[in-house]
Formats: C-alpha cells, structure tokens, sequence
C-alpha cells in the first residue's frame, strides 16, 4: 500500500516533467554547451593558421636572429607548405624599439621579441604583442630561442652538428597507474583528474536538475494547494519517496541520453581516459550521494513558498556540491594529505571528495568502508528529518522559518 | 459515518480549536457554517487527517482513519488549484490514481464526468487554457473519480458565478441521492439553508449551534414578520413596540419585542399603509447565524 502511492507520485513527477519543454530542452543543450564549452576552444587552438604569421626580433647578440628563421621553418608549416611565421629582423639600434612599438600597432608585426645581450646569464627574453594570451606562439618562440641557445652552446664546445641535433630531439613519457591490486593500468596522464572531474560534475547535475525540480514542484502544489488534496490521500512519507523516485528516473533518463551522445560523437574522448579497476567504488557514493543530498534538498525546499525562495534554497546546497571542485588541484597532488581525508570523511562532502579521489588515487579500504558507513547513517538520518520537516513545511505558508523551527520539527516524532 | 469529539488545536497562541465535538451520521447532507477564521478548514483538515489535533479524536465508522479508509473520502479544498501545465485528463488520472484507482478506470469515469459537465473537449488542453469556471468543475470531477462514500468540500460555493453554483448545488443533492455522505463547509447561509439536514455553527474554535436545520430553525427562529404594502412606507418609522426593522419601498421585515402582540402590531401597520401581504415565518438561517456569533462575541450565554 504504501509503496504503490509513492509510485503513483513517482510516475507523476517523471512523466509529467519528461514532457516539459524545459527537460527536452535541457536534455539537448547541455551536451551542446558541453561540446561548445570543450571541444570548439581546442579545435581552433590546434587548427592550424592559414597566413603566415610576421614576426619581429630585435636581437642584441646577433647569433639568434639569423637562423630563428629556419629553426621556426624547420618545425612549422602553414599546411600549404608555406612558412607559419615570417621573422622581421629589426636592426638594435637605440630607436628599435620604438619602431617595433609602431609596426605592432599598424598591423606589419603580430608581436616582436627582444633578445638581450646577456641572455645567456639572465635566461630571459621579451616577448611583445597587443595580445599576450597567445598561448601557441608564445611556448613555439620560447623553445625556438633556447633550442638555438643549445645548440648554439654545444657548438661552441666542438660538438658536431649531427650529435647536436640528435641531443636535442623531444623525449615522451608515458603513464601508469598502479591499482591497489598491484595491477599496472597504462593512463594518460592527468586522466584520474579529468575523470574524478567528469563525476563530480556529472553528480552535481544529477543532484542539482532533480533537486530543483523537487524543490519546484513542492511550491508548485503549496502554492495551488494540491498538497493539501494530495495529502488527504497519502501520506507526506509516500509522497516523499514518490518524488525522490520519479526525479531520479528522471536524471537517470538524462544521464542515459547524455551518456549516449557522448558515445556516439565523443569517441575522441575515451582514449585519454582510463577507468580504474576500483569503479565500482564509485557507484557506491554516488547513489548514497544522490540520496544524501536529495534529503538536503527536501528540507531545504519543503518550508519555502515562493520560487525566489526555493532558488536561493537550492543555491545555497549546490555551493556544497561544487567544494571539492575548489580544492581539486590539492587533491590531485596530494591526495592522501590528512586533512583531505578528513575532508572526505565530513558528510557533506564525502560523495564528491570521494568520487574525486577514487580515480586519482584510490583510498585505503578503511577510508572507503568509513566514507560509506558514515554516509549510509547521515543518509538514515537526513532522511528521516527531511520527512518530518517536509511533513510540516508543505503545510507552511509566508513566513519562512528559522533555522531553530527547522530543528524542532525534524526532532519532532509522529 | 464521521465522529469528532473534542477536538483541540492551537497555532502558537492562538486557539483554532477549542473543543470541538460532532457527528454526521450516513447519507445526511451536513453543514459546516462559521465565520472566517472560526476554525472551519482546520476542523476539516484533521478530520482529513492532513494536519494532526493537540488532542481529541476522529472516528470513520467507529475506527480512527487509517490509509485504505483515504480512499473512500473526498475533498475539495476552500483554495482551488491544479497542475496548470498539465492536461486536464492526465491531472484527472493522477488524482484517481492517488486514491487507488486504476488508470483504465479513472480515465473511463473522467471522460464520463467531462461528458456530463459538457468539457469532453478540453480532454487533452492543458489547465490553464481552461476558464476558472472550467477548472473549477475539473477539480469537482477530480473528487469523484474513486466514488468516495464521504465528500468534503471546503466552501464549495466561493468563487462561482450564480449559474455554477446551481450546478454545484444539483451535484451535492445528486450525490446525496446516490447514498453518499456531504460535508462542507461555507458562510453563505442560502445555500447552508436550502441544502443540510444537519449544521454545526463553529464560531472562535467552538461549537455554537448544532443539530438539525429544522430543529434549529423552530427553536431560534422567533417569529419575524414579512409584509408587503402600498403607501408612504416612512409612515412606518413611527410604529412603536419594534425590535428591529428591515424598511424598504414596499417591503418590511420586522421582529417586534416581547411582550407586544402582533395583533396590535398588525393595528397599527393597517392604520398607516395599505397592506397588501402580512406574515410570521421562521427567522432566516442567515439571522440565526448573525445573532448566534453576535451573541458570542457579547460573552452572551451559549445558545447550544
């Protein structure tokens, strides 16, 4: 009996919200936003420019000057066959700068350099542009100048050509990952990171759609007082799973789909990433995650009665959600520091410090055991009280109530 | 059907319910009547059991109310509101299915009622295409669906236009007919009139009137006076012995004091206007009413 109500409710939630405009809108452009967001900045950093780019060197030692040219033809060419960059030797006259200063504004010069006479000492050299964010440039003119700094060096010193060159040829690094099993898993490097980021984002999408649409829906029928009809013939209990459960199906739905275009135009993205053998792990926390957060959720939305109200509620949890995100560079460096893994052991935010360490570095068992048992009893407990105050919040109108009103009700049995 | 005794609620400090006490017995048409705030809609919410009392008691056929007993009960509530982006067949659905109805079945008896209504066509519309008229009778259906043995409707009336609310006052009646029990509750006493057998008046968060309307009506509807006449009616403003008096062009309603007989009243009206109708009926429902929460208020004797 009280099962089959709370279903009724949860096929109403997800059938109901599947069809509005707002989901299928959200089902498509988040994958839109995502690809837009990821893929288009990448593909114009590395698609290769179409005109030669001109470049200025005003160059007090005279020895790098005259073959930045060839070093920059040698490595790069426009797929035309023509060279990316064209250098402009600007003679080092006292006014040289000055000079460079005007052909950058005019357009004759994209950015100049300016090599000085100690280099060799100093380890530095200028580089000048209206625009100094171009990342490509500036790394291939940086390794062009020490590249002729080497070789100029070991020439000097008697080393023949050939030896020089071979010397100075790239060397590649390649990762592995030891599992806790002792298993060695070939990775990309940095994959754990992208993939501890792609969970927690994924949770926090999950968390965030389903819980606003939670919150929303509460003060859709607190506002019309359907709650009350509703009421009369259920219990706030079955109401509660009902939602829980019709709203999860819903981000499941939305995991699946968007699961599915990842699949089938993302195929790129899968070779950077390996998944560890600890996986399942993450499962764990994710549900109990889900679940954990949804309570908080419903309390924070069950005494709220305007969408003003219900938008601020839900702000407030999702800073919660996104924690984790501010402290991920610590994390990746280090992720077995003790305060990280007291970090992980605090309710509110074990679900996503977990999920974000498990594929970097995956913890102890005994952290992942405590992390579930832990999340497991706050999960019990939330839920319980989010039930008692959902019970009394859905019948509040206007006044919002304190935090102490909260306290009471979620204390309060019956 | 439905045992209530004493019932207590408070909200912080002030006292909604203060010992309220009734019952309706099967098949009875029962009127809930009271002025704002008396208590009326929290009355009705603990008997749906959507709100708890401090104290007190709720029996449905002697057992207190428990989930499967839900779904033979019905409420309209006062405030009325459904999914507005939702289609009107599928809200409809939806309500059945809450009260265990099996969709097929809900949507065969929707259709049934949309039909009877004449609102077949707004089926498949979304709600809020819909008039307030409209919706208003969606959500009537909305409470018929599971067939409930024991309705209650929370000012049924309020926010009808004339015509509507005939058609809510035939539907009360055609459900009575059919065996089932009405409650609900209003402060327009027209309709409490031509429609209870039984009433309870709830002023402040207690019982201040309580049993059948005719009864009631023979115990507090002291004699008043209608007449109908021809001539200068502010004549009539010199006439002595009079408690109170309703004065227009060429009607009167009059309660004359104690003490004073109306064959001498009647002497007097002749000997100043042309009467054309004289008679003594039952005070209005609506007169009871007044001078019952009137009296209340004054810390007059309980007239129950």
């Amino acid at each position: 009996m009280l099962l089959k109500k709370a279903l009724v409710v949860a096929r109403w939630e997800f059938i109901e919200k599947v069809r509005t405009k707002a989901f299928i809108i959200s089902l498509i452009l988040m994958p839109v936003f995502i690809m837009v967001m990821s893929v288009v900045p990448s593909l114009l950093i590395n698609k290769p420019s179409t005109t030669t780019i001109n470049i200025g060197i005003i160059d007090r030692t005279g020895v790098i000057a005259p073959v930045l040219d060839a070093n920059l033809l040698e490595k790069y060419k426009l797929p035309d066959g023509r060279p990316n960059y064209n250098v402009v030797v600007i003679p080092p006259v006292d006014s040289a700068r000055g000079e460079a200063n005007r052909m950058v504004l005019q357009g004759r010069l994209s950015s100049y350099i300016v090599v000085d006479t100690n280099i060799m000492t100093s380890r530095k050299f200028e580089y000048i542009s209206e625009n100094v964010s171009n990342f490509k440039d500036i790394s291939r003119f940086q390794s062009a100048v020490k590249d002729i700094m080497v070789r100029n060096e070991l020439q000097r010193n008697g080393i023949s050509s050939s030896i020089v060159r071979e010397v100075t040829r790239p060397v590649d690094l390649e990762t592995v990952r030891l599992s806790k099993e002792g298993r060695e898993e070939k990775t990309q490097a940095g994959s754990g990171f992208i993939l501890g980021y792609i969970f927690i984002i994924i949770l926090a999408m999950f968390v965030l759609t389903s819980g606003q649409l939670l919150v929303r829906s509460v003060v859709e029928e607190k506002s019309n007082r359907i709650v009350e009809v509703i009421l009369s013939s259920t219990t706030a209990d079955e109401i509660m799973t009902g939602k829980i459960l019709g709203l999860s199906l819903l981000g499941l739905t939305q995991l699946a789909v968007w699961g599915a275009i990842a699949l089938t135009f993302g195929g790129q993205i899968a070779q950077y990433i390996t998944v560890p053998g600890s996986i399942w792990w993450e499962g764990v926390f994710f549900i109990l995650g889900f679940l954990f957060y949804s309570s908080i959720f419903v309390m924070a939305g069950a005494p709220v009665t305007t969408e003003q109200e219900a938008q601020q509620a839900t702000t407030y949890v999702s800073m919660l959600l996104f924690l984790p995100i501010i402290l991920a560079t610590m994390v990746a460096q280090n992720p077995n520091a003790p305060y990280i893994k007291i970090l992980s052991l605090i309710p509110l935010l074990t679900p996503t410090m977990m999920a974000f360490r498990i594929p970097i570095q995956t913890p102890d068992l005994w952290e992942l055991v405590a992390g579930t048992l832990i999340l497991l009893g706050s999960t019990y407990f939330c839920m319980i009280a989010a039930g008692r105050i959902f019970k009394i919040g859905i019948l509040v109108y206007g006044k919002r109530p304190s935090l102490n009103d909260l306290m009471r009700w979620a204390t309060k049995k019956g | 059907m439905l045992q209530i005794t004493d019932l207590r609620k408070s909200y912080g400090a002030t006292r909604a319910l203060d010992g309220v006490s009734f019952e309706v017995k099967p098949g009875e048409i029962f009127g809930l009547l009271g002025p704002n705030g008396a208590g009326k809609t929290t009355t009705i919410r603990i008997s749906l059991g959507i709100i708890e009392p401090d104290s007190g008691t709720v029996l449905f056929n002697g057992k207190e109310l428990n989930a499967g007993m839900k779904d033979s009960l019905a409420y309209l509530p006062e405030e009325r509101g459904l999914y507005r982006k939702s289609r009107v067949i599928d809200v409809l659905v939806y309500f059945g299915g809450l009260r265990n109805v099996q969709p097929i079945d809900a949507r065969k008896r929707a259709m049934h009622w949309l039909e009877k209504f004449e609102l077949s066509g707004v089926a498949n519309h979304k709600v809020d295409e819909l008039s307030k008229g409209m919706q208003q009778k969606v959500q009537f259906i909305s409470c018929l669906l599971h067939e409930p043995e024991l309705l209650i409707l929370d000012e049924p009336f309020s926010g009808l236009d004339p015509v509507n609310q005939i058609v809510m006052k035939d539907l009360i009646r055609e459900m009575k007919t059919k065996g089932k029990t009405i409650i609900f509750s209003t402060h327009q006493m027209e309709q409490a009139e031509r429609l209870c057998d039984e009433i309870c008046l709830i002023n402040k968060g207690r019982v201040v009137l309580y049993g059948g309307l005719g009864q009631i009506k023979r115990k507090y509807g002291d004699g008043t006076i209608h007449m109908e006449f021809e001539g200068e009616s502010s004549n009539l403003k010199s006439l002595g012995g009079i408690a109170a008096m309703d004065l227009y062009e060429n009607y009167a309603e009059v309660r004359i004091r104690d003490g004073v007989s109306r064959h001498e009243f009647l002497k007097q009206v002749v000997s100043l206007v042309d009467v054309t109708k004289f008679s003594v009926e039952e005070a209005s429902l609506n007169s009871i009413f007044i001078n019952a929460v009137n009296a209340d208020k004054t810390g007059g004797e309980n007239v129950a």
